[in-house]
C-alpha cells in the first residue's frame, strides 16, 4: 500500500486506495495494456459501482482498453460495443478474467 | 399551465435523444425558464395532438437510473418520486436508443415499478436500419405492458404514431399503459423495509418506498420529520445503500438480457466502428490536445472574422435610423432622448449579435456531434490537479459564451468542492458579454492588420481569452489549496457516445434561444440604463448646466473658435457639469491610477449591472457630448482627448480598461446564478470580490507599467 488507504463510509478501506494488484493477486482492468480486452468477472462494491454498471461495465462483458488519456489519469474503454471513459481508481476496482486477444 | 392539459415528460438515458423528439413534437412553441444548457434545466414546451388537444411537455436533464450521483440527476428522481411536483406527468415518454437498448432498458424498468403510465419510444431506428439490425417490439411490448415504439427523432419516422398513443391514453383508460406487477421483485428483507416505509409515509406503492429509503438524505420533498423515520427504518433493517443499490441494478440486468436479444437482431459487426476509427486521431496522445487547440484558436479567428461583414450592416443600419429619426421628428428633449439614449444604446450591443451567434452556433455543433465529452476525457487527469473535474471542461469552454448555463451546467459534476470551484472561476473565462468591449478596445491597441495568415486583431483577442483561462486554473489551483476536498464523491467514469452528425434543428434552436435570452436580456437592462444615463448626462444639479454652457459660449466668443470648435467646447462642458459628470468625477481619484478618466468612470459604474453595457454608455456619452454625426463610438472614442491634449485612449489606458474587463465580475446575472447553485450568499460575495480585485490590481500594474 504506497498511497495513504482512505476509509469509506462503512469503516472499511476505500478500494480505490488500496493497491489491489499487490496485496492479492487479482487482475483488473487497471493491469491490461492497452490493446488488450479481457472479460469482466466482477465489480467490487464502492460507492460509485451502481454508476459502472449503469455504463455497460457488468460481469460477462468484454472489455478493451483503448487507450489512455493524453496526460494520463483517465482511460478509453470499448466495453462491446460502446465507449466508456473511466479514471485508474476506478479501473482498479473491475475485476477482469483471462486476458483474450 | 392550465390543470386540465395533458402533462407529458420526456425521460430517458443521456444521449438518447431526447432533445431531437422534444424539439420534432413543439417546433418553436418552446420556451426555458431562465439562461438554459441544452439539458441543464426544465424545458417545457407545447404540441398539439390531431383532434388539436394541447400538451405539456417537459424535457428532463438526461439519467441511467434512480440511483444518482450528479445534481440534475438528483433533480429528475426528486421530481419523479414527488407526485405532488408541479413538474410531475400523468404520462412519460421513455426515449432509449435501440441501438444501446441493454443499458437505456434499466431506468425504463425502474419508472415502470414506480407505477408511472409510460409509453416506450425506441429511437434512432434509423441508424439501427442503416447498420442492417432487425427490431421486433412485440416481445418487449409483451412483457413490460405498455406501448412499444420504433422511431427516428431525426427523420421524424413514426411521430404520428407516438402522438396516437399520447391521444389514446388521454381518453382510454390508463390500465393499458401501466405494468400490473413488478418488474423487480424485493427480497424479503426488502419487502420488510419497504412495508415498514409504506406505512410511516401512509403509502402503498412499495417501490416507491424502497427509492425513498435509499435517497432519504438528500431528496427533497420529504419532511424532517419522515427524514428521521426513514433513517431508523433504515438502520433497523439493516439496509445497506449501496450493496442495495447494486443488488437491484444486477437483477434488473439479468432478467430483460433475454429481452433485449429477442428484440434486436444484430448481424455481425464489422471490427473497428467509424467512431473508433476517428477517436484514433481525435483522442490521439499527441495528436488530440493539438486539435483541442486548433478548434479553439479557429473558433475565435472565425468570430472575429466571420462578424466583420454583417456587423458593418448594423453599424450602417443603426446610423441610418438615428439621422432618420432626428430629421423627421421635431427637435426636443424626446427625439434627444430617442437617438442619444434608445438607439444609441441599443445599436451599440445589437451590432454585437453577429459575433455572439457564431459563438452560440459553434458551442452547440461541439456538444451535439460528442466532441465534448472527448475533451472532458483528455484533460480530466490535468483538470484534476487543478482542483477541478474532466466536467469542468464543459463548463469553461461554454463560459466562453455565457457564465451562466456555464455554471449551470456543473450539475454534472458530483464532488461538491470539484463543482464549487468550477463555479467559482467559470466568470474569469472571457464570455460573449465582453466581445464588444474587447472589439472596441482591441482597435486602439493592436492596429488591424496580419500577422502571418493570421489576423493581427484575432491573436490579440485569442491572447485575452487566454489571459483568462489561466486566471481561471490559478484560481482554481488556490481555491484547492483553500478549500477542503470532498474526495468521496470524485468521479470520470463517462459514456463516450458515438460520433453524429449534428441535427441542424437542434443546434438552431439552441442557437435561437440563446441569441433571444441574450438580446432580450441584455436589451432590457441596456435600454434602461441607456435612458437614465441620458438623463444623468443631459441634466445637472440645479443651473450648472445652463451656467457651464453660458461659460463656454462666452469662453468661445473670446477666443474666436469655429462654429464645431464651439459646439464640441459646449457639449463637453455639459456633460462636466451633469449630474453623470459629478458621478465620475466623484471616483475618478479611485481610477486615476489605472489610467481612466471620469467617462470612463461611468462606463464602469454602468457596467456593473452587465458589462456589455460599457459600449452602450460610451456611445450614450459620447454621442451627447458631440455634435457631428459620427455614429461609430469608436470613430467617438478616437477623437477623445484629456484636459492636457493627450489622447486619453492611447495604449497604457486601453490595455489597462481591456485587463480590467477580462478580470471584474460585472454580471448581476451570474452572481444570481452563483448564488441559486451553492445555496448561500457566500460563494457570490467571494467571487464579486477576488475578481474585483484581480481587475482592480491587474489594471494598476499595466497602466503603470506601459504609462
Amino acid at each position: 500500500m504506497n498511497k495513504a488507504t482512505r476509509i469509506n463510509q462503512f469503516g472499511l478501506p476505500l478500494l480505490s486506495t488500496l493497491s489491489l494488484n499487490k496485496t492479492f493477486k487479482i487482475m483488473t482492468v487497471y493491469d491490461l495494456q492497452e490493446g488488450q480486452s479481457a472479460l469482466i468477472k466482477s465489480i467490487l462494491t464502492d460507492s460509485y459501482t451502481c454508476k459502472l454498471l449503469t455504463l455497460g461495465l457488468l460481469p460477462k462483458a468484454k472489455v478493451t482498453y483503448v487507450r489512455s488519456a493524453p496526460l494520463g489519469g483517465a482511460r478509453y474503454l470499448k466495453i462491446d460495443d460502446h465507449y466508456v471513459a473511466i479514471r485508474e481508481e476506478e479501473a482498479k476496482t473491475i475485476l477482469i478474467e483471462e486476458v483474450v486477444i | 399551465m392550465p390543470d386540465n392539459r395533458l402533462s407529458v415528460a420526456l425521460i430517458g438515458n443521456p444521449n438518447a435523444g431526447k432533445s431531437t423528439i422534444f424539439n420534432l413534437l413543439t417546433g418553436l412553441r418552446q420556451h426555458v425558464s431562465n439562461f438554459p444548457g441544452i439539458t441543464v434545466d426544465k424545458k417545457i414546451g407545447v404540441f398539439q395532438l390531431d383532434k388539436g388537444e394541447k400538451v405539456d411537455l417537459i424535457d428532463l436533464p438526461g439519467i441511467y437510473s434512480l440511483f444518482p450521483n450528479s445534481k440534475d440527476e438528483k433533480l429528475v428522481v426528486d421530481i419523479i418520486t414527488d407526485p405532488t411536483n408541479s413538474a410531475y406527468p400523468d404520462l412519460v415518454i421513455y426515449v432509449a436508443d435501440v441501438n444501446n437498448l441493454e443499458r437505456h432498458l434499466l431506468l425504463a424498468t425502474q419508472l415502470l415499478d414506480l407505477q408511472i403510465p409510460m409509453v416506450i419510444v425506441l429511437n434512432m431506428a434509423d441508424i439501427a436500419e442503416a447498420n442492417e439490425q432487425i427490431i421486433d417490439t412485440s416481445a418487449l411490448q409483451k412483457e413490460l405492458e405498455v406501448p412499444v415504439l420504433t422511431m427516428s427523432g431525426k427523420t421524424g419516422y413514426q411521430i404520428d404514431k407516438l402522438k396516437k398513443e399520447i391521444q389514446k391514453f388521454s381518453v382510454e383508460d390508463k390500465s393499458g399503459f401501466l405494468k400490473s406487477n413488478p418488474f423487480y421483485v424485493m427480497t424479503p428483507g426488502e419487502k420488510a423495509l419497504t412495508d415498514n416505509v409504506n406505512t410511516a409515509v401512509g403509502s402503498t406503492q412499495s417501490y416507491r418506498s424502497k427509492i425513498l429509503a435509499h435517497h432519504h438524505e438528500w431528496l427533497s420533498h420529504l419532511s424532517a420529520a419522515d427524514r428521521i423515520q426513514l433513517k431508523s427504518i433504515s438502520a433497523e433493517a439493516g439496509f445497506d445503500n449501496i450493496k442495495g443499490q447494486i443488488s437491484e441494478t444486477m437483477s434488473r440486468y439479468n432478467k430483460f438480457g433475454h429481452l433485449v436479444k429477442s428484440t434486436l437482431n444484430r448481424p455481425n459487426k464489422s471490427s473497428q466502428s467509424f467512431t473508433e476509427k476517428i477517436d484514433n486521431i481525435i483522442t490521439h496522445k499527441i495528436a488530440g490536445p493539438i486539435i483541442f487547440f486548433a478548434i479553439m484558436f479557429l473558433m475565435f479567428q472565425s468570430i472575429y472574422s466571420w462578424a466583420s461583414f454583417p456587423m458593418d450592416l448594423i453599424d450602417g443600419f443603426f446610423g441610418t435610423a438615428g439621422s432618420f429619426v432626428r430629421g423627421v421628428m421635431p427637435e426636443g428633449w424626446f427625439t434627444n432622448l430617442l437617438v442619444d439614449g434608445v438607439i444609441a444604446g441599443l445599436g451599440g450591443i445589437l451590432i454585437f449579435i453577429p459575433q455572439i451567434t457564431i459563438l452560440f452556433l459553434l458551442i452547440a455543433v461541439l456538444e451535439e456531434s460528442g466532441y465534448m465529452s472527448r475533451a472532458v476525457f483528455m484533460f480530466d487527469g490535468l483538470m484534476q490537479r487543478f482542483g477541478l473535474n474532466g466536467r469542468s471542461i464543459v463548463a469553461l469552454v461554454s463560459s466562453g459564451a455565457c457564465a451562466i448555463p456555464a455554471i449551470m451546467s456543473t450539475r454534472t459534476i458530483g464532488n461538491r468542492t470539484e463543482r464549487l470551484i468550477t463555479i467559482m472561476v467559470s466568470p474569469l473565462i472571457s464570455c460573449s458579454a465582453r466581445i464588444p468591449v474587447y472589439t472596441v478596445l482591441i482597435g486602439f491597441v493592436v492596429a488591424p492588420g496580419s500577422v502571418g495568415i493570421f489576423n493581427a486583431q484575432g491573436l490579440a483577442f485569442m491572447g485575452l481569452y487566454l489571459l483568462g483561462i489561466i486566471a481561471s486554473l490559478v484560481v482554481a489551483l488556490v481555491f484547492k489549496t483553500l478549500l477542503p476536498s470532498d474526495e468521496e464523491g470524485s468521479y470520470l467514469m463517462m459514456e463516450l457516445p458515438q460520433y453524429k452528425r449534428p441535427i441542424w434543428k437542434n443546434v438552431l434552436l439552441t442557437v435561437k434561444e440563446k441569441v433571444q435570452a441574450f438580446v432580450v436580456e441584455a436589451g432590457k437592462v441596456i435600454l434602461v440604463i441607456s435612458v437614465v444615463l441620458w438623463f444623468l448626462a443631459s441634466y445637472g444639479p440645479g443651473t450648472q448646466v445652463q451656467d457651464a454652457e453660458a461659460a463656454a459660449i462666452s469662453m468661445s466668443t473670446q477666443q474666436g473658435l469655429e462654429d464645431i470648435e464651439k459646439e464640441n467646447l459646449i457639449a463637453a462642458k455639459r456633460i462636466e457639469a451633469s449630474y453623470a459628470g459629478h458621478l465620475g468625477k466623484f471616483i475618478e481619484p479611485a481610477i486615476e491610477p489605472l489610467g481612466f478618466d471620469w467617462k470612463i468612470g461611468i462606463a464602469l459604474l454602468t457596467s456593473f449591472a452587465a458589462r456589455e453595457v460599457f459600449v452602450g454608455t460610451m456611445a450614450t456619452i459620447y454621442s451627447i457630448g458631440s455634435s457631428d454625426d459620427e455614429t461609430s463610438v469608436t470613430g467617438q472614442m478616437l477623437k477623445e482627448r484629456r484636459p492636457d491634449g493627450r489622447l486619453v485612449y492611447d495604449f497604457a489606458t486601453s490595455l489597462s480598461l481591456l485587463i480590467f474587463y477580462v478580470f471584474a465580475l460585472q454580471c448581476m446575472s451570474t452572481l444570481a446564478v452563483t448564488k441559486r447553485e451553492t445555496n448561500s450568499w457566500k460563494w457570490p460575495i467571494i467571487q464579486f470580490t477576488y475578481m474585483g480585485m484581480m481587475a482592480y490590481f491587474g489594471s494598476l500594474f499595466v497602466y503603470q507599467i506601459f504609462s
